[in-house]
């Protein structure tokens, strides 16, 4: 083990905590406290955006933090509107350190990244994004893990690895690695991982992958039809 | 022909409102009817991801505020600009929040399409999308890439005809950029 010892988990879901981001953040952080590290109290980024006291209190703990790991979900092809206002501010924030000449070197910045859809190229950019970031604010790379087809974790239902049962199982043990890694404080690799099987995008079984497929669009139908509402509606059309 | 400029400028940052004149100002020689909108003055709700506007008022955000009448002028216009100082490669937090409250313009259902698991249309057609970039200071190259990556990746999701983008430094000169700008739009023109 290396002198890193706090981690910091920030959670960029606008879901707050029923969410997946959550679910996969708490777990890599119970992980890392196995370890002999120390988690820090962790940061929903939507309710800490609401005042400046607990702006400066987000502040506070990225100073403090050794390592800091971000679980966030892929809106859009990048980062949800909070996690980029959050950027934006610690940038502020961290090039006024480096001025007054107390800015921490070392500090390990970590990304997990959910996303809906199962295809890997769908996250790349926003690791991209995330790179820049960590080199501009003068962070170092802590490694990537991109989780697709995120959604059948069932996050945003409040469970957590623990209850999505075999669906995590290959979520987790990418977790036990990214635990490896940062522990040992070493930039580990990016990695990018999808809880259905690869087989179900493509090849001989991806018939299955269609089935899920057709079975969540069925699921947003009968959702809108309970309520008495179409599902296809369009509102803004003139 | 309606444009509608989406300007993601945070609040102070007038580092954009140059390239704005000049957009507007090249639409409207080309014939567009323009409307430009600085996001941070408009009262916009963070999307919560809470999908209401799939399942429970389909095509419309549960949050009633200017949220909405953006959403509803990005899907009635044929070409919207995202302009957006540069992020790290990326969008604005303002142009961003934008964007985000403009989800029920898409379908909930995924479809297949040339091997990529998208969403459904849920409207007939969608505008074309010029991104639009300014990047302050000295900024590496990549930056720009990741943009212009970033807009194309995103248009393929939002179905739209075509797209364009472009980063411009804020010591670039008006006539170059007037230039780009106006060759940009003539591309979209004929890629549509």
């Amino acid at each position: 083990m290396t002198g890193l010892q706090r981690v910091l988990l920030l959670v960029g879901s606008p879901r707050g905590k029923r969410s997946t981001s959550t679910a996969v953040g708490s777990y890599l952080m119970d992980l890392m406290k196995q370890k002999g590290f120390e988690p820090m109290t962790p940061q929903w980024i939507g309710p800490t955006l609401k005042t400046q006291e607990k702006i400066s209190q987000l502040f506070e703990a990225v100073d403090a933090a050794d390592i800091i790991v971000l679980a966030a979900p892929l809106y859009d092809d990048c980062q949800p509107y909070i996690v980029i206002k959050a950027m934006e501010l610690i940038a502020v924030h961290q090039k006024e350190l480096a001025k007054a000449q107390k800015k921490s070197d070392g500090k390990l910045f970590s990304v997990i990244v959910n996303c809906a859809f199962p295809e890997e190229h769908h996250t790349q950019t926003v690791i991209r994004i995330y790179r820049k970031f960590v080199e501009d604010v003068g962070f170092h790379w802590g490694g990537s893990l991109a989780i697709r087809a995120g959604e059948a974790l069932r996050g945003r239902e409040g469970k957590t690895l623990d209850d999505a049962g075999f669906m995590a199982k290959k979520v987790k043990e990418a977790l036990v690695r990214r635990a490896d890694s940062l522990t040992e404080g070493s930039p580990s690799a990016d990695e990018t991982m999808s809880v259905i099987p690869e087989s179900f995008s493509r090849g001989f079984f991806s018939f299955l992958g269609s089935f899920f497929i057709w079975l969540s669009n069925r699921m947003w139908t009968k959702q809108a039809k309970k309520k008495g509402e179409d599902v296809s509606a369009r509102p803004y059309a003139l | 022909m309606k444009a509608l400029v989406l300007n993601g400028s945070l609040e102070h940052q007038t580092c954009l409102m140059p390239i704005q004149d000049i957009l507007e100002s090249e639409l409207s020689s080309a014939g567009w009817e323009c409307e430009s909108l600085l996001l941070h003055r408009f009262k916009v709700g963070t999307c919560i991801g809470c999908f209401k506007c799939w399942d429970t008022t389909p095509g419309i955000c549960f949050q009633d505020d200017q949220g909405r009448e953006i959403t509803k002028k990005a899907i009635n216009c044929d070409l919207l600009v995202f302009l957006t100082p540069l992020t790290w490669g990326g969008y604005s937090s303002e142009l961003k929040k934008a964007i985000e409250r403009m989800l029920g313009l898409l379908h909930p259902s995924f479809v297949k399409i040339k091997d990529s698991y998208r969403h459904k249309k849920r409207y007939e057609t969608y505008p074309s999308v010029l991104g639009i970039a300014v990047a302050q200071g000295e900024r590496d190259n990549e930056w720009d890439q990741i943009f212009k990556t970033l807009i194309a990746r995103h248009s393929l999701n939002w179905h739209t005809p075509a797209q364009r983008a472009e980063v411009f430094r804020d010591k670039n000169e008006d006539e170059q950029i007037q230039k780009s700008i106006k060759s940009m739009l003539a591309e979209l023109g004929e890629m549509k």
